[in-house]
């Protein structure tokens, strides 16, 4: 792009440094060599997608290999969308400031349901046809990867190819067969039905669905040869999987501004409500010695002065007390905070817990989810309300004031009583507090309940459950606000319009790919930015294409339902999510994975915690 | 312990870094170098570094100066640059270290250069526009209201040049004192009319309009 005019569209935007590339760390290759061409498309604004540990894994593996580059894409806020636009300036990748429509890939990861639109946004500003069948064999072939392909059919029309499960070594895979296809001139199609043979290739034009009178799914046909059921994919060796020796140190503040080591990935926990926690099985630990070894090289190699350790459950890691004390030792010496979030405190000595910066500046968490024992057995959330205020009591008598909490509102069973249940628990623990003659004198207590709206995902025991509808959200709301007597107790919570599309989308088939293009025509994008969301576009979207959204959120599913994703296997057996939903009703709860396997599938991969000694 | 002073330049993209996030950038590139840098005490420590004048978002500069403390008084200062462009990207490029000679209180006047985008047509119009004895503008005062000053009485010297296109050079009062900032003047100059410009400050200087050291 020419320079002069780059320059002036920068100084007619907010945040201009979002937009210019360059930073520490950031990778520039020479063009005049022959290489794939990859953009790495994040579907939000740069400050949030910068602070996507997956991006940084896949840019350094991609950009590691001589014969590809990897670079950059973040959708442009309004204002410079306005003035790309303005001045014919195509969707650009911050590396090289090429257009990406002449890549060879573009790739999206998907994080969230409510980053659709702006999928749609960023092809619509590359230049390309939004849908797979419109771009013919010169045009990027889109992929995608994330979360979200666990139930990727809303996107069926717009994407190639997704990739599911971990995408370290398929995304390379995909990437030579392109390379191969193409010095034998292979056609798109060819390409893509060899790709489907990969495994953890999923290509949704290979798959015909074919819907009930009522309109539930049918049949699922894999066509051209492609495999009935795409098996997830993933790392099988922590300690030998890629990890980046260095981290793109952003030149303006970004969300989550620091370096982040993980730690292990999966849960042995099996909370009925959590996607994350059944997608990723089975556990896979890092060991100590390779944490210390590439934490370190992060923080040389960076600059920064904090870091992070980044898994779904802080506590489960086997050997958290042997990792934080090495790593003290140098983190102290180097001037490097660290910082273990989502920690339990129930068992983690007082002394260590007193160096670790996370919890000596946030104070204290809980997340319950749930106001009575009997929900909380009903989710699984293995955490009783003695834990809670054996651990608060603990914390109050070390001189700690304020207490976060955690819940869930539209859980499955819920009634009144789990409600009134968020405001007592938190009741009783200001009651707590000035109980005891321990406490800081002169010092109030603050006792912060935030409470997020449950939405049923796919994979999970939950898929099968209803969404409970706004207004009856809204009910719940106003009986909680009513139920909170002590002053000493805030209440945050979101009126929350986005979760009902996030529902929407999280159980959607093929038919919403035509909400979806409504909607973005309508001009919705930035979904997931309160100041950008519009209920009444989205409503008028769905009006437009005959749908009824409430056939996704608001209906109970039968086990013998054919879902959406079933050709989708992420090694959770469905019987075994069948076994949980039941267990769920009769408020049983289920033991984690290092307590009993639960028969989940997943130890089919051969290793990680199903294969553990405890 | 050693008051080292550092001299770069802040070019290219880093015009759209804010002092802000300029800071932070200093602090991790520090940290990346490797020097032996001074840490404050207290209660919640952080990397010693101060700087002489906040930049503009949008302008760049080439004589910005930070001052940091090394806990090595034997530490060499002609290392300094040379690790720190290493551990840097060419947008902030280091052109001394040394100590300093005067505060940075000391700190008088600030020089431009403006650029316009305008082929020359403006040389004629700027001329008689700097002439004036008024140039009204509105001063954003440190409370938040505005206020009107009269910048022709601010300005210390300034001479309207043409190559290609007409540039503004200007010496103006900088520092904790009174500081007046260029763009009041392009924007009451232009008013409605559009042109892209840019502002390069290229020198700070003491009471004696030396450049500060
Ligand atoms: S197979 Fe058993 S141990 Fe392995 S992830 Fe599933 S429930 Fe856990």
């Amino acid at each position: 792009m020419d320079n002069n005019l780059f320059e002036k569209m920068l100084s007619r935007v907010q945040k201009p440094g979002r937009y210019c590339g360059g930073e520490i760390n950031s990778v520039i290759k020479d063009k005049s060599k022959p290489l794939i061409r990859f953009a790495f498309c994040f579907p939000d604004t740069y400050e949030i997608g910068m602070s996507h540990l997956g991006i940084k894994i896949l840019y350094s593996i991609f950009n590691e290999r001589e014969d590809i580059w990897c670079e950059r894409v973040f959708a442009p806020w309004g204002d410079m969308e306005e003035e790309m636009r303005k001045a014919n300036v195509p969707l650009f990748a911050l590396e090289s400031h090429d257009s990406i429509k002449d890549f060879d890939f573009i790739g999206f990861t998907l994080q969230y349901e409510l980053s659709y639109t702006n999928i749609l946004y960023m092809l619509d500003l590359t230049g390309v046809p939004l849908k797979s069948a419109d771009r013919g064999d010169n045009s990027p072939i889109v992929v995608a990867g994330g979360p979200c392909t666990a139930n990727a059919e809303p996107l069926a029309d717009f994407i190639d190819i997704f990739f599911l499960g971990e995408g370290e070594k398929v995304d390379l895979e995909v990437i030579d067969l392109y390379k191969k296809c193409k010095t034998e001139g292979k056609t798109k199609k060819e390409f893509l039905c060899e790709a489907a043979q990969i495994e953890g290739v999923y290509v949704p034009s290979l798959y015909d669905i074919s819907y009930n009178d009522d309109g539930t799914v049918k049949d699922i046909k894999a066509l051209s040869g492609a495999p009935e059921k795409i098996v997830k994919r993933i790392e099988t060796d922590m300690d030998e999987a890629h990890y980046p020796e260095k981290f793109i140190v952003p030149s303006v503040e970004i969300v989550h501004d620091r370096a982040v080591e993980e730690i292990f990935r999966g849960c042995i926990r099996g909370c009925r409500f959590c996607q994350a926690g059944y997608i990723y099985r089975p556990v896979r630990e890092k060991s100590p010695e390779v944490i210390n070894r590439q934490a370190r090289s992060l923080i040389k190699t960076t600059g920064y002065d904090e870091i992070s350790l980044s898994s779904l459950s802080t506590s489960d890691y086997t050997r958290l007390e042997e990792l934080v004390t090495g790593m003290l030792s140098w983190c102290e010496k180097e001037r490097v905070s660290l910082s273990l979030p989502s920690l339990r405190i129930d068992n983690f000595s007082k002394e260590l817990l007193e160096k670790v910066s996370s919890v000596r500046k946030s104070g204290l968490t809980f997340a319950p989810e749930a106001g009575t024992q009997r929900l909380r057995d009903v989710i699984n959330k293995n955490i009783t309300e003695e834990e809670i205020m054996r651990s608060c009591a603990t914390a109050f008598r070390g001189g700690y004031t304020a207490v976060k909490l955690y819940f869930m509102m539209g859980l499955p069973t819920e009634t009144d009583e789990d409600i009134i249940g968020i405001a007592e628990l938190s009741g009783r623990i200001v009651d707590l507090y000035y109980s005891l003659p321990e406490r800081q004198k002169g010092k109030a207590v603050s006792v912060t309940i935030s409470v997020a709206n449950f939405v049923p995902k796919p994979f999970t025991p939950f898929e099968f459950e209803p969404q409970i509808s706004r207004e009856e959200m809204l009910r719940r709301q106003a009986l909680l606000k009513e139920n909170i007597k002590s002053r000493k107790i805030t209440f945050n919570y979101h009126e929350n319009r986005t979760s009902f599309l996030e529902g929407v989308f999280a159980r959607g088939d093929r038919h919403l790919c035509a909400v979806i293009e409504a909607a973005y025509k309508l001009g919705c994008k930035f979904d997931g930015w309160d100041e950008c969301f519009s209920l009444e576009k989205w409503l008028e979207a769905f009006d437009k294409c005959g749908i009824d959204p409430k056939f996704y959120t608001a209906r109970h599913r039968e086990y013998t339902e054919t879902m959406p994703w079933d050709h989708m296997d992420y090694a959770v057996d469905k019987n075994f999510l069948i076994r949980e939903n039941k267990l769920a009703h009769k408020e049983t709860t289920t033991p984690n994975c290092r307590e009993k396997c639960a028969g989940c599938g997943a130890n089919r991969f051969k290793v990680g915690v199903c294969y553990e000694k405890h | 312990m050693k008051n080292i002073r550092l001299f770069y330049k802040k070019t290219g993209n880093a015009k759209y870094v804010s002092h802000l996030d300029t800071v932070r950038f200093m602090s991790r590139l520090l940290r990346r170098a490797g020097l032996p840098v001074w840490y404050t005490e207290g209660f919640n420590p952080h990397l010693y570094i101060t700087f002489a004048l906040p930049l503009s978002l949008g302008m760049k500069s080439e004589y910005e100066i930070a001052d940091i403390r090394l806990t090595d008084d034997n530490y060499p200062c002609e290392c300094i640059c040379e690790l720190l462009n290493q551990n840097s990207t060419p947008d902030y490029c280091f052109f001394s270290a040394a100590e300093p000679e005067k505060k940075l209180t000391e700190l008088t006047f600030a020089r431009f250069v403006v650029s316009f985008q305008d082929e020359g047509s403006f040389y004629g119009a700027l001329e008689s526009f700097m002439a004036q004895k008024e140039i009204l503008v509105e001063k954003r005062t440190k409370k938040g209201d505005i206020k009107l000053i009269n910048a022709a009485e601010d300005i210390i010297d300034y001479e309207v040049k043409k190559d290609q296109n007409t540039q503004l050079h200007i010496t103006l009062p900088a520092g904790n004192n009174k500081n007046v900032n260029p763009d009041l003047i392009i924007k009451k100059f232009l008013g409605k009319t559009e042109c892209f410009y840019e502002i390069n400050r290229v020198l700070l200087l003491d009471s004696d309009k030396k450049p500060l050291k």
